[in-house]
């Protein structure tokens, strides 16, 4: 068995069981990665670059000297 | 005296952008709606930088954030547009050229398919990097619920792909595979 940490779901035995479990485990562990690995390479939309920058001027606006805040933007 | 936020929290966050893109996608299904969520998280957690500790791990305190706007705001409109996912997923999930397409979309739809928070524990645990104590902690749930719906995740998950396994087998050798499943 690949299960390593529980023994209490080894009880319910399936024809998965047979064989095929580790390769499965395998295959899962690897696809599950893949498919997080792949949408964390994506590039970052720019509308989040935006939103950090918005984020930043109105904070730097509410605190006081508006025309430092842009001129810290620009 | 200075109210800015700390410096360099705009940049740490943009650094964990990707992450945040992958959970959420993870978490919603779909692209835009994980964007959305993305999106909320990062306002949120600007608003909330103060409750950030200086030196713990910003990305779990990111995930926390989302993982639980997630489930008081998203969870039911994702029910909503189940439907659909596969096709989305499809559409919109970056596909590595060496990766067998049907393959993928076969795990993507089996993931989706997963209660939430184990599919949840399954990605902080499988794919996020994270160990079953900082999953924990990012659950807000004990160390052995995290140990279980991981199990179960797996479980249903080799369960499932062993049916697909099997009817790829029955549909080679017999031309009309039973399809007495419920």
């Amino acid at each position: 068995m690949a299960m390593t940490d529980d023994s209490k779901d080894n009880s319910e035995k399936s024809s998965a069981d047979i064989g095929l479990e580790p390769l499965l485990q395998a295959h899962i562990g690897r696809k599950l990665r893949e498919f997080y690995d792949s949408a964390v390479r994506e590039p970052v939309p720019d509308r989040f670059k935006l939103l950090l920058d918005q984020l930043e001027n109105d904070e730097l606006e509410s605190v006081g000297d508006k025309a430092e805040g842009k001129a810290e933007q620009a | 005296m200075s109210h800015n936020k700390a410096p360099g929290l705009k940049e740490q966050l943009l650094a964990e952008i990707p992450s945040l893109r992958a959970f959420a996608l993870s978490l919603a299904g779909i692209a835009d709606r994980a964007d959305d969520l993305v999106q909320d998280t990062l306002v949120k957690a600007w608003a909330n930088a103060d409750s950030f500790t200086h030196g713990t791990n910003m990305r779990a305190w990111l995930f926390t954030i989302m993982r639980n706007t997630f489930f008081s705001q998203y969870r039911k409109a994702r029910r909503e547009v189940q439907d659909v996912d596969g096709e989305a997923a499809s559409r919109l999930v970056a596909m590595p050229d060496q990766m067998s397409h049907l393959d993928f979309i076969d795990f993507r739809a089996e993931l989706d398919l997963l209660p939430a928070d184990q599919r949840e524990a399954l990605v902080l645990i499988g794919a996020s990097g994270f160990s079953y104590e900082e999953a924990a902690e990012i659950c807000g749930v004990a160390v052995g619920t995290i140990k279980s719906r991981v199990n179960r995740a797996r479980r249903r998950l080799i369960e499932r792909l062993a049916l697909q396994t099997e009817d790829v087998a029955e549909t080679v050798e017999a031309p009309q595979p039973e399809q007495s499943k419920s």
